[in-house]
């Protein structure tokens, strides 16, 4: 059993009601937000229309005041850190975090900034464990390079989070450079959540929107996909050669197929993109990660393995479990499902790499857990 | 002479091949200007004089005598049919395939019908090797359905093809049923070319539209990927139990990552699709068919035919050359990729059983 530090790059923090974060809102902008009479409030979030049928929650984290899952800092940490044995959790927000499809690009940039102070005063004092997220609008990249900046100095506040497409350009695109720019300036990784559908935002699957919720859910992978391929062919990684991306919540077994493409269509036509200097693979490998959540799960787990082997394997998955959704993988899951030699990269190496953390801490800091919990 | 005899590859097979991806190109615009009525005639040369796909094409294919590589059926037979052992080639009209992403829907019906009697008429003879592809304009599937089944009276048009969305909504949508409808009614396959790129077409890739010919020749494997999954969420193939979808230059490589994907989620989520009955990958292996075109899997990865032979490759891949668009290798490299059991079925007997020959009728 693998008895190591784990890293779990995606956990949803969520508020009980958008009350939570208004405070952190500037006056005239909660004027906004309740202008429009008793009863109705400017939403701060977007909803994409539909959920699972099924239920979008596990029953485990809902609280017993009915609230949602995960909106309470010492229950999260109760019942996800430590039932599961996790080191350290990048919070990832929820209802908040679509705040890309916003209407208004000027209060999303707002909501983000609130929801960020919110963090750092509710969320990071609960619970040492927890680390946050830089979450930003990226309608307007200047304003979402301006969060960043404030914020990254600001201790624990470890990356920079988008999830929605606002700007409907994929993420590599040149006009979003103040972004790519400010992550690499103040060194911090950039996290490329899942997209949804809902407000204003480009389609996360492509040829319009989907219809339904099993089509959103089968197809996301599709703006990772995009937002992979145009990241490297946009030359960013040659721009800012530190910079590491990290795409969460969106599988990983289709990963091998796009590189070989990618490549095979660099090599066909290189003198489209001179600003290349290298085969497109070589980016993925030195600058992405992804995270394990949705792991695809053929009848013989092991083919999963030859296939992402292809595409460097046990280099290039971060753990993460997407707790509190219906969907999450739990650590045991994970652990039962890739092969042993991976769990040490998996768990933690790999996150420790993007995000400049000491494994040499997180072992110390595991190995205390292990004793807390070690019966007297 | 078995048909073989001068290929180098696929030994294990010597058969004839059916080459499911073959683009015929008129010589010059004034081809085509006979079968357009005369109100859209400066419409399309003004597009015609914009196309230049010179660069996705392979240098010989264009022939001496002047006009487009693919416009010469003597080289179509010089340079594919007769080195490779090809004998029925499934033709869709080059680039005139694209016509359709016009806005105007009214024009673009014209030139889908235009593109049609051009093929009928230049290349389909009783005698030739080449079969066609029925182009609608699904702007208005009500005009494209009526299309299918007007120059679906051609023994030798065995499918439908379409590349570019007008609806702006997933290939499966109900809106587009009148089309798969009439297809089905005639016995005739729906081809989807991936791509979908510019024009009427909404982004045909999650997360926003791409810039590059980098990104786009990458991510065309979207609209594969889109039209396979929303066939079966949509109830395409529950609506019309005989129908089958056929992706065309979508790739290969990623449809085992994807199936197994899309079976977990509609595990997950079923009850929101009560008329999907039985596991996506089910649907894929009876109603799907993938052309080989590009293969990409890269040599020395040959283990991760494994993967594909899971899911039901021997039963859906069919070899398509895309000729003569370039593309890494040759044609048939395929053949040297995958089991030599699987050859007689994907070089041949799996679009026997896909395509409305005329020996089948309806």
């Amino acid at each position: 059993m693998y008895d190591g530090p784990i890293i779990d790059l995606d956990v949803h923090h969520n508020w009980k009601s958008q009350d939570d974060v208004m405070p952190y809102l500037p006056k005239g902008w909660q004027d906004y937000v309740t202008a429009p009479g008793p009863t109705v409030k400017q939403p701060m979030s977007v909803s994409m229309g539909f959920v699972n049928p099924h239920g979008f929650f596990r029953e485990e984290g809902l609280l017993e005041d009915g609230s949602f899952p995960a909106s309470d800092p010492v229950e999260v940490a109760r019942r996800h850190l430590d039932a599961s044995r996790i080191t350290r959790a990048v919070l990832t927000h929820e209802d908040v975090l679509y705040l890309d499809a916003l209407p208004n690009p000027f209060f999303a940039a707002e909501v983000a900034r609130a929801a960020n102070d919110w963090t750092a005063d509710r969320w990071l004092p609960a619970d040492s464990r927890f680390r946050a997220s830089i979450l930003v609008s990226n309608q307007l990249p200047d304003l979402a390079a301006a969060e960043i900046r404030r914020m990254s100095s600001v201790d624990r506040f470890d990356q920079v989070l988008m999830a929605s497409n606002g700007i409907g350009k994929p993420f590599g695109h040149p006009s979003l450079d103040p972004i790519h720019r400010a992550a690499a300036e103040a060194g911090l990784p950039i996290s490329f959540h899942v997209g949804a559908p809902g407000g204003i935002a480009a389609s996360p699957i492509g040829f319009g929107y989907p219809n339904y919720y099993v089509e959103f859910h089968t197809l996301s992978c599709q703006s990772a996909m995009t937002h992979l391929v145009s990241l490297i062919a946009h030359g960013v990684f040659e721009r800012y050669p530190a910079l590491k991306v990290v795409l969460v919540e969106t599988g990983s077994a289709w990963i091998p197929a796009i590189l070989w493409r990618l490549d095979a269509n660099y090599r066909a036509r290189p003198s489209d993109t001179p600003w290349l200097k290298r085969p497109p693979s070589e980016y993925f490998r030195d600058h992405i990660r992804a995270t394990t959540q949705p792991l695809e799960t053929p009848e013989g787990i092991e083919r999963l393995w030859h296939l992402l082997e292809a595409a460097g394997g046990e280099d290039v998955l971060c753990f993460a479990s997407d707790y509190p959704h219906w969907d999450s993988d739990p650590v045991d899951f994970i652990e039962e499902s890739l092969p042993q030699q991976w769990l040490p990269k998996v768990f933690h190496e790999n996150a420790c790499e993007v995000f400049g953390w000491s494994p040499d801490e997180l072992e110390a800091e595991a190995a205390t857990a292990r004793g807390a919990n070690t019966p007297a | 002479m078995s048909a073989a005899a001068s290929r180098p590859a696929a030994a294990e097979y010597d058969g004839p091949i059916v080459d499911c991806d073959v683009h015929a190109e008129p010589s010059s615009p004034d081809e085509i200007l006979p079968y357009l009525p005369s109100e859209w005639s400066l419409d399309y040369l003004r597009q015609a004089g914009r196309t230049g796909p010179a660069k996705l094409m392979r240098p010989d294919a264009a022939p001496e005598s002047g006009g487009p590589a693919g416009s010469a059926p003597e080289l179509v037979h010089t340079q594919l049919l007769e080195p490779l052992g090809i004998d029925r080639a499934v033709l869709s009209p080059g680039t005139l395939v694209y016509a359709p992403s016009s806005p105007n829907p009214y024009y673009a019906a014209a030139m889908a019908r235009a593109a049609n009697d051009w093929l009928i008429d230049r290349w389909l003879g009783d005698e030739t090797p080449f079969y066609g592809s029925i182009l609608v304009a699904n702007h208005l599937p009500e005009v494209a359905a009526a299309e299918i089944r007007r120059a679906g009276q051609h023994p030798r048009m065995v499918c439908v093809v379409m590349a570019d969305n007008a609806l702006g909504h997933p290939w499966g949508h109900a809106l587009f049923h009148p089309i798969y409808e009439a297809a089905a009614e005639l016995g005739l396959p729906v081809a989807i070319q991936a791509g979908g790129f510019g024009g009427v077409n909404p982004s045909p890739t999650g997360g926003g539209p791409p810039s590059l010919d980098l990104e786009q020749g990458t991510l065309a494997v979207q609209g594969a990927m889109n039209a396979l999954v929303t066939f079966i969420t949509e109830g395409v193939f529950d609506h019309y139990p005989s129908l089958k979808l056929i992706l065309l230059e979508g790739g290969v490589a990623w449809l085992p990552g994807l199936l197994w994907r899309f079976d977990a989620s509609f595990k997950g989520a079923r009850r929101e699709v009560p008329w999907v009955k039985r596991l996506p990958s089910e649907y894929f292996r009876d109603h799907v068919r993938i052309t080989t075109q590009p293969p990409e899997i890269p040599p020395g990865y040959e283990h991760i035919v494994e993967l594909l032979a899971e899911v039901g490759a021997q039963e859906t891949l069919m070899f398509a050359s895309d000729y003569p668009h370039r593309s890494e290798g040759e044609p048939l490299d395929i053949a040297a990729r995958i089991p030599a059991a699987w050859l007689p079925n994907v070089l041949r007997g799996n679009a026997l059983a896909t395509f409305r020959w005329p020996e089948r009728g309806n």
